[in-house]
């Protein structure tokens, strides 16, 4: 492997890069920070090769410890799914041409705009019991801490449910977390490779929700009012007047107008609803839709859309 | 040019580092792909060039890394710069020398950014965990290191190489004849 006459390096050199090395040491974050973003994001196309060849190894070296019974009910699960994707295709073609009929039929249709600030959903694993443990006890951290593996103590002393994504995920406090279209909370705390959870039903959760009742001419949405947990079983929701009909079964759906998603997102259903004595305001109380637990969730994150920023 | 032949492989050893290094891991010891290509480089590279790849990839882990911006600037280097005199010294050709020489260095290197990255984040040093960690590294470097050498040594001997080997063994044996 050597060379025959392999040379050395004269120490000096080492030396003198030794010295710029520990120059950097001092170099001040703003200096440092975009050559470290830049690497990480140099990195990152083939972290995600990697592991999507170690999941692909995974599925086709491992057994699937499934049975003969269990496949033929996937099978027909399989055959459910496609019929209803076939049926909500059909469905949606229909629509489409009746809305090229409409956007025809109006003389004074705006022009599509392409909006500024673009949702993004990033899916993020919910750490188990287990994993959790190690990772605030700093037990999988040791591994690589003399790689300079540190995350922040503030998620690590935490004790509400992690998340393994953090600043490198693109996540940042108060971004809304769902499972599917139920919103689960938002993001508490976030670190550099992780965050915690905020339940819908944790103290300190508030959150804007509208209410729905489900009449024959399809979902009416009602008043708009704060949802907020209290650390107990369901969650409160607050500011809704006197004057709105609220009942039991009513559906609580997020409020807003920001327009980020085409679509609200699904807090649970009102189990008690009466009326705030000495005010004019009721008082409900929602129980979340969301299951107690999962192992994967979505983070909604708003990015600025690129398109607008390059057509500038 | 032999820095940028070297280049996707660098790539490819971040990568594995920091996908598939953590899966590997035994006891918190994993595997250190980037020192480990770094040093089977520098086995190869002489000079100048095998200390600025040295300093290219510290900079590249400091920039991975959460704290300690040119820790690995500097361990990498010397590394490298130990690595090419022990190079001259010892024959790196064989699996288990090269293999030695990378689980020592590899120890020491991350003995020593362990020490600098928790010192400059102001937290606790655990000397026997680093110890440990620091060794249990360098070791399964090292096993890595042989058992990707030792493959290369039963690939057939190329044509050149075969017939100067031949020859130098023809003359030796009749100097061997000659000095009896």
């Amino acid at each position: 492997m050597s060379e025959r006459g392999h040379a050395s390096a004269s120490p000096w050199l080492a030396c003198a890069i030794s010295v710029a090395g520990i120059g950097l040491l001092f170099a001040p974050a703003d200096l440092t920070e975009p050559w470290r973003v830049l690497v990480r994001d140099a990195v990152q196309p083939g972290q995600q090769l990697l592991v999507g060849v170690m999941e692909w190894g995974r599925i086709v070296c491992l057994p699937h410890p499934e049975t003969a019974s269990d496949n033929g009910s996937r099978n027909e699960e399989l055959r459910a799914v496609e019929l209803r994707v076939r049926q909500q295709s059909l469905e949606i073609s229909h629509l489409q041409g009746e809305l090229r009929i409409a956007r025809e039929q109006n003389p004074l249709a705006a022009a599509q705009s392409v909006p500024l600030i673009r949702p993004d959903l990033i899916e993020a694993r919910v750490l188990g019991e287990e994993i959790a443990a190690q990772w605030r006890g700093r037990k999988l951290l040791d591994a690589g801490t003399n790689r300079g593996l540190m995350e922040s103590a503030l998620v690590l002393e935490g004790t509400r449910q992690i998340l393994d994504q953090g600043i490198d995920g693109g996540l940042r406090a108060e971004q809304p977390v769902y499972v599917g279209r139920v919103v689960l909370g938002k993001i508490d705390l976030v670190g550099k490779w992780s965050s915690t959870l905020l339940r819908v039903t944790d103290a300190g959760y508030t959150g804007r929700a509208r209410i729905a009742r489900r009449t024959s001419l399809g979902l009416h949405f009602g008043s708009e009012g704060i949802i907020k947990g209290d650390g107990g079983p369901v969650c409160r929701l607050e500011k809704i007047p006197l004057s709105e009909p609220v009942g039991e079964g009513d559906e609580i759906y997020t409020g807003g107008t920001d327009g980020v998603l085409p679509f609200p997102m699904f807090y649970g259903v009102i189990v008690k609803a009466e009326p705030l004595s000495g005010t004019d305001r009721w008082s409900i109380d929602v129980k979340p839709a969301a299951p107690d637990s999962v192992d994967r969730v979505q983070v909604l994150r708003s990015t600025v859309n690129s398109a607008r920023l390059m057509a500038n | 040019m032999w820095l940028i032949a070297f280049v996707p492989l660098i790539y490819i050893a971040f990568a594995l580092q920091l996908t598939l290094a953590p899966q590997l891991a035994i006891a918190g010891c994993m595997p250190q792909f980037v020192p480990l290509l770094l040093l089977l480089i520098v086995f190869r590279m002489s000079g100048i060039a095998g200390l600025l790849c040295a300093a290219g990839c510290g900079l590249i882990a400091d920039c991975l890394a959460a704290t300690g911006m040119g820790v690995a600037v500097v361990s990498f280097t010397w590394i490298a710069f130990i690595a090419q005199r022990a190079s001259s010294r010892l024959s790196p050709r064989t699996p288990v020398v090269a293999g030695s020489i990378v689980a020592v260095l590899v120890a020491v290197a991350e003995m020593a950014s362990a020490v600098a990255r928790l010192w400059l984040a102001r937290e606790q040093i655990a000397p026997g965990e680093i110890v440990w960690l620091s060794f249990g590294n360098g070791i399964y470097t090292g096993a890595v290191a042989v058992a990707v050498l030792f493959p290369l040594t039963l690939l057939p001997v190329s044509h050149v190489q075969s017939s100067v080997t031949h020859s130098a063994g023809r003359v030796a044996n009749r100097w061997k004849m000659l000095t009896n």
